[in-house]
């Protein structure tokens, strides 16, 4: 079933920030009005009388100390609405840094691993080094000794004693290995590093055309402490897909999100011996002409008929303290539907599991941010 | 000597085998990517040591240790592990003896298992090792406990006071100090704590709160009046030996503080204890006060004084010393007479009249 949600399932943000829009606006029309009619008896006033006159003052009175106290008023509600866009984009931002305090300690795990690893191998071609070395330098006074026409059994046993106290073939097997395991493990921490650059580095809150493949790769290695031990990932790329113009650390905190959901949900599912990993997907294709469609989907617990209409509600969440604020998909469903002018939706059974479908529009001028 | 070793990542296993080919160490390695399949070896075929990784998908390192406690109690239990979250620290904490934090110079790695595994010696009959290995943590006196949660929840209070309350209570002092002796909790910073002191520093008033508190349960409240006799006594001790001992005072005042802590194992109160042997003739509850503290990674010459601590004298000519100190302070603090031909031989005698007045 689809889910969109009602009005009052809106970011609790979107609300009052149209309604001081609208408020902002009236208040500019009453202004316009007294002006004018201030204006209109000044001008129509053929009979000038000192009644007249008299009213006009008093009338004039009124108006400047009404046009105080609105232009006050609406110096109060320019303020207020300038604070809450400032709220909302911290609030964002809050989010973002949050996430990314999360991960820093699964990404410090990803991290540490392959530095243990590569720091044994070091010390493994260490030590194999030297015995080598001394190995060669028996071997070296072997050949001089030759050469000088004087061979000395002495010597080659010498060279027979070191070989064997080399274990020349375990070395011959592990040093490669060691060297070839240790680039794998430099290779996986650079790929880290800068899939952490790129994830956190703000995009100015301008657009950009992006290959979301890109955002989507990024977001899922920064992300993989939070799924691997878990579920197995898979991203599914259609062949056809064309630039997106989006916000490119905000979508990449959509993908996050929803990807971070899916491993709690499968996680919750697990079972000793019965079922110990899950599965996430992620797939991106074309939906018509205009749009390209994001999906994350999981086999994971599914959500529960009942709640399915507050799930988008900010704050609202079904996780234990510590494990979630309930900001997620709140945050999602602003970026998506309010930054960029697409649609959210969320297909759920119970017991099977959950999928979420973003609909990007390609070009920039849907939602509130322009382009860069 | 059976050493298990598990990671999910096999590489980091290679790196480890690689570096056990190039040592001395002459033990009988193995090694599993998961849990399941260590435990299914190790019913084959137990193991002295387990080294686990911590985060693993599925069971995870707490997770695996907790049952090889079951099965297996007196097998080491070691955790080797990156960073994880509070919550998985605190339930390794509850499982292993000793944490060693990833990434680790490999030659801690294989000191930490020696020093593990030397103790063993300690006794002659392995059933010992299987009550000691299932003895994570030994009562607190519950009045210091009371008034430690007091003073850690007032923001106010400095860690001078957290140090001196901390100080007077053996089982949470050798708690304190198993923790700051382990790089994993101390981010890496180096060197031996020798005292509780010291270790408070180390780890910082925030981890004191969040690692003791949180992991000392809370059954432990029921009011103990052999618990309490011990801790008066362990902190009279402590007082003394910090007096007698000339230099190194805080960690004579720790050695003689965790000397009767062997005491505090709650089987060991049963007397069909008493009668086992020890590998030496050090009498079995030094034995095991000793033992535990090495398990927990303690300083080794704190080690020594408490395994010493009743027949100081056994040992060679190694001086009066910390042994001597934490000897004489435990015998005045218990209102017994210290081995005088002991203070004899390490000129020491003619003290003792002075410190018969302290
Ligand atoms: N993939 C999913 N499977 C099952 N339930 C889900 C899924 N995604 C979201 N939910 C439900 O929706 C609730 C709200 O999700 P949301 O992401 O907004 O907050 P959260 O995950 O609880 O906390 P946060 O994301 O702020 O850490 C969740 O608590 C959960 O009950
Ligand atoms: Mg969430």
């Amino acid at each position: 079933m689809t889910i969109s949600p009602a009005p009052d399932a809106l970011p609790a943000d979107a609300l009052p920030a149209a309604e001081y829009e609208r408020k902002l606006h009236a208040r500019d029309k009453t202004i316009e009005v007294l002006k004018k009619r201030i204006q209109q008896q000044a001008d129509g006033g053929a009979t000038s009388s000192f009644a007249l006159l008299e009213q006009n003052l008093s009338l004039g009175k009124v108006i400047a100390l009404k046009t105080e106290e609105v232009e006050h008023e609406r110096q109060e509600l320019e303020k207020a609405l300038t604070d809450l866009r400032q709220a909302q984009s911290q609030l964002l931002q809050a989010q973002k840094m949050e996430s990314i305090g999360q991960l820093a300690a699964g990404i410090a795990h990803e991290i540490n691993t392959p530095t243990q690893y590569v720091a044994d191998n070091i010390g493994f071609v260490d030590m194999a080094s030297s015995s080598l070395m001394t190995l060669l330098d028996k071997t070296l006074k072997v050949v001089e000794a030759a050469r000088a026409g004087q061979p000395s059994d002495g010597l080659v046993a010498e060279v027979d004693a070191a070989v064997k106290k080399t274990k020349l073939d375990y070395l011959r097997r592990q040093i490669p290995e060691a060297l070839a395991q240790s680039k794998e493990g430099l290779e996986h921490v650079a790929r880290i590093v800068s899939a952490m650059k790129e994830f956190s580095h703000p995009s100015n809150g301008g657009k950009e055309l992006l290959d979301i493949r890109e955002v989507i790769n990024t977001t899922v290695t920064v992300a993989r402490s939070e799924w691997k031990y878990v579920a197995e990932l898979e991203t599914r790329y259609a062949d056809d897909l064309p630039q997106v113009s989006c916000l490119r650390d905000m979508i990449g905190q959509v993908i996050l999100n929803l990807v971070v959901n899916a491993a709690h949900a499968v996680a919750d599912t697990l079972q000793s011996g019965v079922r110990e990993k899950g599965k996430i997907r992620i797939m991106v294709k074309r939906a018509g002409e205009q749009h390209i469609a994001i999906s994350v989907a999981d086999d994971g617990s599914g959500i529960p008929e009942a709640i399915r209409g507050r799930i988008f509600d900010p704050f609202f969440t079904t996780k234990p303290v510590g494990k979630g604020t309930g900001q997620g998909l709140a945050i999602a469903y602003s970026t998506v539907v309010d930054k960029h002018g697409g649609e959210i939706r969320c297909d759920s059974e119970v017991g099977r599991g959950t999928c979420f479908t973003i609909r990007l529009p390609l070009s920039a001028d849907n939602g509130e941010v322009p382009c860069r | 000597m059976q050493v298990v070793f598990v990671d999910d990542e096999s590489r980091v296993l290679a790196g480890i085998e690689r570096t056990l080919a190039m040592s001395d160490a002459d033990w009988e390695c193995r090694f599993f990517t998961s849990g399941q399949e260590a435990l299914a070896a190790l019913a084959d075929c137990p193991a002295d040591v387990v080294v686990s990784d911590m985060r693993m998908p599925f069971m995870d390192g707490a997770a695996l240790l907790g049952k090889v406690r079951e099965q297996w109690p007196g097998t080491l239990r070691i955790i080797l592990s990156g960073y994880s979250d509070i919550e998985c620290t605190l339930r390794m904490l509850d499982v292993a003896h000793q944490f060693v934090s990833k990434p680790c110079d490999n030659a801690v790695l294989l000191a930490t298992l020696e020093g593990a595994l030397s103790l063993r010696a300690l006794f002659k009959d392995p059933s010992v090792l299987d009550v000691l290995g299932r003895v994570n943590r030994l009562p607190s006196a519950p009045r210091v406990f009371a008034e430690l949660t007091r003073l850690l929840a007032d923001p106010a209070s400095d860690a001078r006071q957290v140090s001196r309350l901390l100080g007077s209570d053996p089982a949470l002092s050798a708690r304190i100090m198993q923790l700051a002796n382990s790089a994993y909790f101390t981010g890496g910073g180096c060197g031996t704590i020798k005292s509780v002191g010291d270790a408070i520093n180390r780890l910082g008033i925030d981890q004191v709160r969040l690692l003791v508190l949180a992991s000392q349960v809370f059954a432990d409240a029921v009011e103990d009046p052999f618990v309490d006799q011990l801790q008066r006594s362990s902190l009279h001790a402590s007082k003394l030996a910090a007096q007698i001992i000339d230099g190194r005072n805080a960690q004579a005042a720790t050695a003689a503080l965790l000397a009767r802590i062997g005491l505090l194992v709650p089987d060991l109160r049963d007397d069909a204890w008493l009668e086992v042997k020890t590998g030496c003739d050090t009498p079995l509850h030094a034995a095991i006060g000793a033992y535990l503290l090495g398990l927990w990674g303690l300083p080794m010459d704190i080690v020594d004084a408490v395994a010493r601590h009743t027949h100081p004298g056994r040992a060679a000519a190694s001086g009066f010393g910390l042994a001597g100190a934490v000897h004489v302070a435990v015998a005045l603090a218990n209102g017994q007479t210290p081995d005088l031909g002991y203070l004899e031989r390490t000129g020491m005698l003619e003290q003792w009249p002075h410190w018969q007045r302290l």
